[in-house]
Protein backbone atom coordinates (compact mmCIF):
# COMPACT_ATOMS: atom_id res chain seq x y z
CA UNK A 1 0.00 0.00 0.00
CA UNK A 2 3.16 2.04 -0.70
CA UNK A 3 2.03 4.44 -3.07
CA UNK A 4 -1.60 4.50 -2.28
CA UNK A 5 -0.05 5.92 1.07
CA UNK A 6 1.63 8.24 -0.48
CA UNK A 7 -1.00 9.53 -2.48
CA UNK A 8 -3.05 9.20 0.62
CA UNK A 9 -0.92 11.63 2.74
CA UNK A 10 -0.13 13.87 -0.37
CA UNK A 11 -4.48 14.78 0.06
CA UNK A 12 -4.47 15.07 3.64
CA UNK A 13 -3.17 18.26 3.80
CA UNK A 14 -4.24 19.19 7.54
CA UNK A 15 -3.11 15.11 8.17
CA UNK A 16 -6.11 14.33 10.53
CA UNK A 17 -6.15 10.86 8.66
CA UNK A 18 -9.37 11.46 6.79
CA UNK A 19 -9.18 12.90 3.26
CA UNK A 20 -12.25 15.79 3.14
CA UNK A 21 -14.35 16.67 -0.24
CA UNK A 22 -12.31 19.66 -0.26
CA UNK A 23 -8.83 18.42 0.42
CA UNK A 24 -9.84 15.88 -3.08
CA UNK A 25 -10.83 18.51 -4.85
CA UNK A 26 -7.71 20.62 -4.17
CA UNK A 27 -5.76 17.34 -4.98
CA UNK A 28 -7.38 17.07 -7.88
CA UNK A 29 -6.98 20.64 -8.80
CA UNK A 30 -3.20 20.24 -8.29
CA UNK A 31 -3.08 17.15 -10.75
CA UNK A 32 -5.32 18.71 -13.17
CA UNK A 33 -2.90 21.56 -13.93
CA UNK A 34 -0.06 19.31 -13.80
CA UNK A 35 -0.92 17.71 -16.16
CA UNK A 36 -2.83 21.03 -18.78
CA UNK A 37 0.46 21.30 -20.48
CA UNK A 38 -0.69 23.93 -22.80
CA UNK A 39 -2.94 25.49 -20.43
CA UNK A 40 -6.47 25.29 -22.20
CA UNK A 41 -8.05 23.93 -19.11
CA UNK A 42 -9.15 21.03 -20.43
CA UNK A 43 -7.31 17.49 -20.43
CA UNK A 44 -6.87 15.80 -23.61
CA UNK A 45 -5.83 12.28 -24.08
CA UNK A 46 -2.60 13.18 -25.34
CA UNK A 47 -2.27 14.99 -22.19
CA UNK A 48 -3.42 12.09 -20.14
CA UNK A 49 -0.71 10.18 -21.26
CA UNK A 50 -1.32 5.78 -21.15
CA UNK A 51 -4.86 5.72 -19.71
CA UNK A 52 -7.69 3.66 -19.92
CA UNK A 53 -10.33 4.57 -22.67
CA UNK A 54 -13.17 3.50 -20.91
CA UNK A 55 -12.67 5.70 -17.84
CA UNK A 56 -11.94 8.38 -20.13
CA UNK A 57 -15.17 7.87 -21.87
CA UNK A 58 -16.69 7.38 -18.69
CA UNK A 59 -15.85 10.80 -17.11
CA UNK A 60 -16.22 13.00 -20.00
CA UNK A 61 -20.20 13.29 -19.98
CA UNK A 62 -20.45 15.49 -23.11
CA UNK A 63 -18.43 13.27 -25.14
CA UNK A 64 -16.77 16.29 -26.33
CA UNK A 65 -13.30 14.43 -26.37
CA UNK A 66 -11.67 16.62 -23.80
CA UNK A 67 -12.04 16.54 -19.57
CA UNK A 68 -12.71 19.90 -17.76
CA UNK A 69 -12.17 19.96 -14.14
CA UNK A 70 -15.87 20.07 -13.37
CA UNK A 71 -16.08 16.46 -15.44
CA UNK A 72 -13.10 15.09 -13.60
CA UNK A 73 -14.43 16.44 -10.36
CA UNK A 74 -18.13 15.26 -10.70
CA UNK A 75 -16.58 11.68 -11.24
CA UNK A 76 -14.17 12.13 -8.36
CA UNK A 77 -17.67 13.28 -5.92
CA UNK A 78 -19.63 10.54 -7.03
CA UNK A 79 -16.58 7.65 -6.04
CA UNK A 80 -16.12 9.88 -3.14
CA UNK A 81 -19.90 9.77 -1.55
CA UNK A 82 -19.93 6.13 -2.63
CA UNK A 83 -16.17 5.14 -0.97
CA UNK A 84 -17.71 7.18 2.75
CA UNK A 85 -18.98 3.83 4.24
CA UNK A 86 -18.98 5.20 7.65
CA UNK A 87 -20.53 8.15 6.61
CA UNK A 88 -17.94 10.88 8.53
CA UNK A 89 -17.65 13.19 5.67
CA UNK A 90 -13.59 11.72 4.83
CA UNK A 91 -12.09 9.30 3.45
CA UNK A 92 -9.98 6.77 5.37
CA UNK A 93 -6.99 5.57 3.64
CA UNK A 94 -8.52 2.21 3.32
CA UNK A 95 -11.96 3.79 2.63
CA UNK A 96 -10.03 5.45 -0.11
CA UNK A 97 -8.36 2.68 -1.88
CA UNK A 98 -11.66 0.70 -1.73
CA UNK A 99 -12.92 3.68 -3.42
CA UNK A 100 -10.14 3.58 -5.91
CA UNK A 101 -10.99 0.23 -6.62
CA UNK A 102 -14.59 0.09 -7.15
CA UNK A 103 -14.35 2.66 -9.26
CA UNK A 104 -11.72 0.69 -11.67
CA UNK A 105 -13.92 -1.75 -11.38
CA UNK A 106 -16.89 0.02 -12.18
CA UNK A 107 -15.21 0.79 -15.85
CA UNK A 108 -14.54 -3.08 -16.58
CA UNK B 1 93.29 37.31 -43.67
CA UNK B 2 92.87 39.13 -40.19
CA UNK B 3 89.45 40.64 -39.21
CA UNK B 4 90.33 44.04 -37.89
CA UNK B 5 90.08 44.73 -34.38
CA UNK B 6 87.16 47.37 -34.58
CA UNK B 7 84.74 44.47 -36.40
CA UNK B 8 84.84 41.96 -33.98
CA UNK B 9 84.01 44.49 -31.04
CA UNK B 10 81.28 45.91 -32.92
CA UNK B 11 80.57 42.14 -33.23
CA UNK B 12 81.14 41.70 -29.83
CA UNK B 13 79.01 44.35 -28.56
CA UNK B 14 75.77 43.26 -30.96
CA UNK B 15 75.90 39.72 -28.96
CA UNK B 16 76.09 41.68 -25.56
CA UNK B 17 73.45 43.81 -26.78
CA UNK B 18 70.82 40.81 -27.90
CA UNK B 19 72.13 39.36 -24.77
CA UNK B 20 70.87 41.97 -22.58
CA UNK B 21 67.65 42.58 -24.17
CA UNK B 22 66.95 39.26 -23.84
CA UNK B 23 67.56 39.63 -20.01
CA UNK B 24 65.82 42.81 -19.84
CA UNK B 25 63.06 40.96 -21.18
CA UNK B 26 62.54 37.94 -18.95
CA UNK B 27 62.43 40.30 -16.09
CA UNK B 28 59.16 42.30 -17.58
CA UNK B 29 57.73 38.63 -17.88
CA UNK B 30 55.37 37.67 -14.96
CA UNK B 31 53.77 34.00 -14.32
CA UNK B 32 50.96 34.20 -16.00
CA UNK B 33 52.64 34.96 -19.31
CA UNK B 34 52.99 38.80 -20.57
CA UNK B 35 53.35 41.69 -18.86
CA UNK B 36 50.12 42.75 -16.32
CA UNK B 37 49.59 45.56 -18.67
CA UNK B 38 49.21 45.89 -22.81
CA UNK B 39 52.23 48.34 -23.37
CA UNK B 40 54.76 47.69 -20.24
CA UNK B 41 56.24 45.21 -22.83
CA UNK B 42 57.05 47.84 -25.18
CA UNK B 43 58.10 50.68 -23.06
CA UNK B 44 60.53 47.97 -20.63
CA UNK B 45 61.70 46.55 -23.19
CA UNK B 46 62.67 50.04 -25.61
CA UNK B 47 63.74 51.30 -22.32
CA UNK B 48 66.18 48.07 -21.72
CA UNK B 49 67.09 48.52 -25.28
CA UNK B 50 68.35 51.75 -24.97
CA UNK B 51 70.11 51.06 -21.48
CA UNK B 52 71.84 48.55 -23.21
CA UNK B 53 73.05 49.70 -26.17
CA UNK B 54 74.17 52.85 -23.98
CA UNK B 55 76.49 50.22 -21.79
CA UNK B 56 77.78 48.65 -25.17
CA UNK B 57 78.01 51.51 -27.52
CA UNK B 58 78.57 54.66 -25.10
CA UNK B 59 76.73 57.95 -25.36
CA UNK B 60 76.06 57.14 -29.05
CA UNK B 61 72.22 58.91 -29.87
CA UNK B 62 72.07 56.79 -32.81
CA UNK B 63 73.04 53.56 -30.79
CA UNK B 64 70.68 54.12 -28.17
CA UNK B 65 67.44 54.72 -30.61
CA UNK B 66 68.25 51.07 -32.78
CA UNK B 67 68.60 49.92 -29.13
CA UNK B 68 65.04 51.44 -27.91
CA UNK B 69 63.21 50.60 -31.24
CA UNK B 70 64.92 46.73 -30.82
CA UNK B 71 64.20 46.82 -27.57
CA UNK B 72 60.70 47.62 -27.95
CA UNK B 73 59.46 45.80 -30.80
CA UNK B 74 60.83 42.85 -29.02
CA UNK B 75 59.12 43.82 -26.43
CA UNK B 76 55.70 44.28 -28.08
CA UNK B 77 56.39 41.08 -30.28
CA UNK B 78 56.42 39.09 -26.90
CA UNK B 79 54.99 40.27 -23.37
CA UNK B 80 52.44 42.71 -24.92
CA UNK B 81 51.06 40.38 -27.14
CA UNK B 82 50.64 37.76 -24.72
CA UNK B 83 49.49 40.10 -22.30
CA UNK B 84 46.70 41.19 -24.87
CA UNK B 85 45.66 37.29 -26.09
CA UNK B 86 45.75 37.03 -21.85
CA UNK B 87 43.49 39.74 -21.61
CA UNK B 88 41.32 38.80 -24.52
CA UNK B 89 40.48 35.58 -22.83
CA UNK B 90 39.58 36.94 -19.41
CA UNK B 91 36.77 39.22 -21.43
CA UNK B 92 35.60 35.98 -23.26
CA UNK B 93 35.93 34.35 -19.91
CA UNK B 94 33.94 37.14 -17.96
CA UNK B 95 31.32 37.50 -20.97
CA UNK B 96 30.69 33.32 -20.83
CA UNK B 97 30.27 33.49 -17.09
CA UNK B 98 27.97 36.60 -17.57
CA UNK B 99 25.72 34.57 -20.00
CA UNK B 100 25.63 31.99 -17.90
CA UNK B 101 24.58 33.84 -14.95
CA UNK B 102 22.10 35.39 -17.08
CA UNK B 103 20.68 31.69 -18.63
CA UNK B 104 20.57 30.41 -14.76
CA UNK B 105 18.43 33.45 -13.87
CA UNK B 106 15.78 33.27 -16.94
CA UNK B 107 15.56 29.11 -16.15
CA UNK B 108 14.82 29.58 -12.57
CA UNK B 109 12.54 32.91 -13.15
CA UNK B 110 10.57 30.64 -16.00
CA UNK B 111 10.23 28.03 -13.41
CA UNK B 112 8.80 30.46 -10.82
CA UNK B 113 6.41 31.91 -13.25
CA UNK B 114 5.51 28.05 -13.80
CA UNK B 115 4.70 27.65 -10.62
CA UNK B 116 2.65 30.76 -9.78
CA UNK B 117 0.62 30.21 -12.63
CA UNK B 118 0.13 26.32 -11.39
CA UNK B 119 -0.96 27.52 -8.42
CA UNK B 120 -3.18 30.42 -9.50
CA UNK B 121 -4.69 28.04 -11.42
CA UNK B 122 -5.28 25.59 -8.56
CA UNK B 123 -6.90 27.55 -7.15
CA UNK B 124 -9.10 28.54 -9.79
CA UNK B 125 -10.55 25.01 -10.43
CA UNK B 126 -10.75 24.61 -6.15
CA UNK B 127 -12.70 27.56 -6.27
CA UNK B 128 -14.78 27.10 -9.56
CA UNK B 129 -15.62 23.70 -8.21
CA UNK B 130 -16.88 25.13 -4.87
CA UNK B 131 -18.92 27.48 -6.67
CA UNK B 132 -20.36 24.75 -8.74
CA UNK B 133 -21.60 22.24 -5.12
CA UNK B 134 -22.57 25.37 -3.39
CA UNK B 135 -24.36 26.66 -6.18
Amino acid sequence: MGYERLAFEAADTNSDAVVSEGELARDAAVGFSSLDKDRSGTLTRSELGPHDPARFSLIDTNGDGVLTFSEVMRNKARAFAAGDKDGDGGLSLKEMVDAASADQGAVR
Amino acid sequence: MRKPHHASHVGLRITLLGLLIGLALAGCENTGGGTAAAGIGTVGGAAAGAGASRAIFGNSTSGMLIGAAAGGLAGNMTLDRQAENRRIQEVEASRDASARRQLDFERQRALQDEEVRREIEERRLFDQWQRERNG
